[in-house]
């Protein structure tokens, strides 16, 4: 009695082990994908035979990839589970629709990611865990997903995922790689930021106890914002976004596997984004240069009286006060014209201009050319004394030049730097700058660059930034004053 | 099978019954409990952050909550925070004890509902607020230098009740006890630093505007401050927590010399640990959480007890003084003047200022200073000496002198020194009060290395600076680095136009330097 049932249980055991005792190395599984999609199992290719893939069999989660050209690749994951021995699912149904990649075209603008800030409040931020696998198979559709009540609410005002899909993005061609700083302008770049404001993570791994790895994936909901590079908005746009399901184990742990599944999610928004009409047009959009080539021409009056020298060129000179900031600019009329950049003036609610006798006055907007970032300024002041424009179209290498401006703080107002013109440079969108050593600093645009006798030669525009650079700044030819804004003195 | 009698059966029916009992004050008394609060009467009140109901003068505290913390505020004063905690024995439940001696006392002993502990019937909260320091027009302003904490583990103590009861009962004679698994906590500059300043910035001490040359002598204090000892008070796990604390503090002028030692001790307010939802079924469901809520109030705890130990300081009357301390103005004043020897032959070139140039060697770090008589007579800033020991002279050729300090004027950062040697080639200070703007100009000294000794760099005046009736200040575009303090700013023929006092720094800032105009020397030092 006692050894038949000994016995018994010992075949019982066998049995249970059945999958293991046979000794099998490999299961075949259905693989169902669309026509012209390659199957990739764990990074390598992998070729049906008689129909079925091969899956390794171990404890591990296996990734299967399927991949196009011209397409996002579509990814998901084999988890082996208790319920049968450590088997797979015996079909997977991947790539059955894939998303086709955005596409630049030539006289497209470049589209790149500012920042991904992340704004969860605390019922925004969800967890879905299935205690393993065969229980996700029966039960994703009802389950709930449960509020994290250890998160207080997140707030970042960037992430890593601006760098992954600014990553995603030079792939697809829309961020110039070349080692070039003059490449960024108005008609050839537009600006993206994208804010998670739901999060729900979900994780069903392979044991219910023991760490043989298992699958993640997200849900996102994130509002994406297009602004044109002086940051004001254009499109605003909503998403809700699922993950593929990405596999960890052994060698990828869960963290780095969040993060996949978040940029996978993000970069399905992204091109959902990039799809709408609004983006796609925004990006073709050129209609602004018809715009200001049609501008009419404004005449300036001059006066009796005219800068001549670096001293009258402090008088006419003002910074410029918007919001929080300040730019600088330069008088060109007796009735209170002022030029500066448009940059300046770009988003600011409050403006004013300050005089180098510390009056300050209100200022009327009389045009702007947000292509070549210049505008044009008026403030009621009458008799002023103006610097005259040089309409030449040379630049001499070489010349010396003064910068007149207000670097970095208010109390340093019309402060004068000297340099030479260290350059002409074309930029991408084929407008000329001028390249001078002078120092300027961050408060110096919209100043003068001007000549010894007070004439001035430029706009002060920009300037590279960064450990160990100086002596590189850039300015607008005073030509494209006269040209672009079509004013005739 | 035994048949257990029916008698025994009713007995343990009815101490079943009373074991589902828990006794008269529990079910009896009331949630809400009216507590007398005693406070200025231009005071505000918050219970838990909100504005709590009164009743007939009274006011309405629930004792679900076992610890409410309680805030008497008033504008232009601190904030005084205490926590209230139920702790004495409802009346009836004496009742209970009486009525339960029959059943073995087992009500009583479950009489534990929140609704049978009571508050006390009076607190007090904000009857002696503490005042805001508050800068007066003439006050200096001041500035958190460094808040670092240097505590011995003897210092670090604590004390712990297990509830309101014993910490009502044995506060006073409970001694604080130093923790044996503490080692010496030795921080050099902690996360405080930026509490100080923001709290400084509210009492106007700070200028918060967008100006690079506001600070001076005249004007500007700085601090260190040290936690030299801590002292933790808790009540239970989850209710209570309040701290002592002993800071060293260390007031320094302009140049960062201390003037003035003193230190404070100081209590902070009591905090509550769990935290003030009204929906608290469990207040930390996972210890994780407990212990992020629990170091975010000690934090508080560390600053409120620091935010009186500031407040402290303030008020002495010494730190006061030394805000509105004027003295060295009128010292400066009063100079008598020093004649500077002639010389036959002056710097007349770029070129020949190298030779006059000199760099001023410390053990931390150097300046630069430029010849002024044929004797040996220097001029640099005030602040390449300031703080230093052991500094020497060294020539364009190589030769160390020691020098002696003849004059200094800390509010202008200017100082006159001396060293033995003849025959010297002097520079030649012009005494224009006229800058010129845009007029080319050199800069000789010895930028970020001595090695670098008498380097020159070229550039132009950018500005001549006047504001608020501070120091007047020459503005150039030359290159000048940390080393070139001290030097020369000269013009083509060699003659000095100033002393290069300071720069901008920061990343893509550039060419934005700064000196004292050459007359001020003369004026300042009242040398002739």
């Amino acid at each position: 009695m006692k050894k038949s049932s000994s016995l018994l249980l010992l075949l019982l055991a066998i049995l249970s082990y059945n999958p293991i005792a046979a000794k099998e190395r490999t299961q075949k599984v259905s693989i169902n994908t669309a026509a012209g999609n390659s199957i990739y199992i764990n990074g390598k290719k992998a070729l049906p035979e008689k129909g079925k893939y091969l899956l390794p069999k171990t404890q591990n989660t296996h990734l299967i990839t399927a991949k196009r050209e011209g397409y996002l690749d579509a990814t998901t994951c084999a988890v082996p589970y208790l319920a049968n021995g450590y088997t797979y699912p015996n079909t997977f149904n991947i790539g059955l629709e894939m998303i086709p990649l955005p596409n630049k075209l030539d006289d497209a603008k470049n589209l790149r990611i500012e920042a991904v800030p992340i704004d969860l409040k605390n019922e925004s931020n969800k967890i879905r865990i299935f205690s393993d696998y065969s229980k996700y198979l029966k039960k994703s559709e009802k389950k709930e997903a449960k509020k994290r009540s250890e998160f207080e609410d997140i707030e970042y005002d960037n992430s890593i995922f601006s760098q992954r899909l600014n990553g995603f993005l030079k792939e697809v061609g829309f961020i110039d790689t070349t080692d070039k700083v003059l490449q960024n302008g108005y008609l050839n770049n537009l600006i993206t930021t994208v804010k998670i404001t739901e999060y729900t993570y979900n994780r069903a791994p392979a044991h219910a106890y023991f760490e043989y790895g298992g699958m993640v994936y997200t849900e996102l909901k994130a509002e994406w914002t297009l602004t044109d590079i002086y940051g004001d908005t254009i499109f605003s746009y909503e998403t809700t976004m699922v993950s593929d399901k990405i596999g960890y184990g052994k060698n990828k742990s869960i963290s780095e596997t969040v993060k996949v599944s978040i940029t996978n999610a993000l970069t399905k928004g992204l091109i959902e984004f990039m799809q709408t009409p609004e983006v796609t047009t925004s990006l073709k959009d050129k209609s602004l240069i018809q715009k200001e080539a049609s501008f009419s021409t404004i005449e300036l009056g001059l006066g009796a009286k005219t800068v001549s020298s670096l001293s009258d060129a402090i008088k006419s000179s003002v910074t410029i006060k918007a919001d929080d900031s300040h730019g600088s600019g330069f008088i060109v009329s007796n009735q209170g014209h002022i030029i500066t950049n448009f940059h300046v003036i770009a988003l600011a609610k409050d403006l004013k201009v300050v005089m180098n006798d510390k009056t300050e006055h209100a200022v009327e907007i009389v045009r702007i050319s947000k292509i070549h970032d210049l505008a044009l300024l008026r403030i009621a002041v009458q008799n002023s004394v103006p610097f005259i424009i040089s309409n030449s179209k040379e630049l001499e290498i070489a010349a010396d030049i003064f910068a007149v401006g207000s670097p970095k703080a208010e109390d340093l107002s019309q402060s004068i730097s000297k340099g030479i013109i260290s350059g002409k440079r074309r930029t991408d969108q084929g407008f000329f700058l001028m390249q001078i050593d002078a120092s300027v600093n961050s408060g110096n645009s919209g100043g003068a660059i001007v000549t010894k006798e007070g004439l001035v030669l430029g706009v002060v525009s920009a300037k590279l930034f960064g450990y160990g650079i100086e002596g590189i700044g850039f300015g607008i030819p005073a030509y494209e004053i006269l040209d672009r804004l079509k004013i005739k003195l | 099978m035994k048949v257990y009698p029916l008698v025994q059966v009713k007995y343990f029916t009815l101490i079943l019954s009373l074991l589902a009992l828990t006794g008269c004050a529990s079910i009896f008394a009331t949630k809400m409990q009216k507590v007398e609060i005693i406070k200025e009467n231009d005071a505000t009140l918050l219970v838990d952050g909100k504005i709590p109901i009164r009743k007939k003068g009274k006011y309405l505290l629930n004792k679900k909550r076992a610890a409410i913390q309680l805030t008497a505020q008033k504008e232009g004063y601190k904030d005084e925070n205490i926590v209230a905690g139920t702790y004495r024995n409802h009346p009836l439940k004496y009742v209970t004890l009486v009525t339960s001696l029959p059943f073995l006392c087992i009500p009583m002993a479950l009489e534990k509902g929140p609704k049978s502990i009571l508050f006390e019937k009076k607190i007090t909260v904000g009857t002696n607020l503490v005042k805001l320091p508050v800068k007066s027009d003439n006050d200096k302003e001041i500035k958190m230098n460094k808040v670092s904490a240097n505590i011995k583990s003897e210092d670090y103590k604590q004390r712990f009740f297990w509830g309101f009861r014993s910490y009502h009962r044995r506060s006073e004679k409970r001694k604080s006890k130093s923790s044996e698994k503490v080692e010496d906590i030795e921080v050099e500059n902690t996360v405080f630093i930026d509490l100080f300043n923001s709290m400084l910035k509210r009492s106007g001490f700070i200028d918060t505007t967008n100006k690079v040359l506001k600070d001076s002598y005249v004007n500007n204090l700085l601090m260190n401050a040290t936690i030299k000892g801590l002292t933790f008070h808790q009540v239970s796990i989850s209710k209570m927590v309040y701290a002592d604390i002993i800071i060293d503090w260390e007031v320094l002028d302009f140049y960062k010399n201390s003037i003035y030692t003193t230190s404070t001790e100081t209590s902070s307010g009591q905090f509550t640990i769990e935290e003030n939802t009204e929906t608290k079924k469990r207040a930390f469901q996972t210890y994780a959480n407990y212990e992020k809520r629990f170091k975010t109030q000690v934090e508080r705890v560390i600053e409120d007890a620091m935010e009186y130990g500031l407040i402290e300081l303030l008020s002495q009357p010494k730190v006061s003084s030394l805000l509105k301390d004027n003295s060295e103005i009128k010292a400066e004043e009063s100079l008598s003047f020093i004649n500077i020897p002639t010389s036959a032959k002056y710097v007349s070139s770029p070129g020949e200022a190298i030779n006059s140039g000199i760099t001023i060697k410390g053990r931390e770090g150097h300046g630069s200073g430029f010849i002024i008589s044929p004797e040996g007579h220097i001029i640099t800033n005030y602040h390449v000496l300031s703080g230093q020991k052991d500094l020497k002279v060294v020539l364009n050729n190589r030769e160390e002198y020691d020098f002696e300090i003849i004059r200094e004027s800390k509010i202008h950062d200017l100082a006159l020194i001396k060293i033995n040697a003849k025959g010297l080639t002097p520079f030649k200070i012009s005494k224009n009060k006229d800058v010129e703007i845009g007029k080319t100009v050199y800069a000789v000294g010895s930028p970020t290395s001595t090695s670098l000794s008498q380097s020159i760099s070229k550039g132009i005046i950018s500005g001549f600076r006047d504001n608020d009736n501070r120091a007047k200040l020459i503005q150039t575009d030359v290159s000048v680095n940390s080393g070139n303090s001290g030097g020369a700013l000269i013009d083509k023929e060699g003659c000095i136009i100033g002393v290069v006092s300071a720069k901008l720094m920061g990343v893509g800032v550039e060419g934005v330097g700064f000196a004292i105009p050459a007359y001020e020397i003369y004026d300042r030092l009242n040398l002739k």
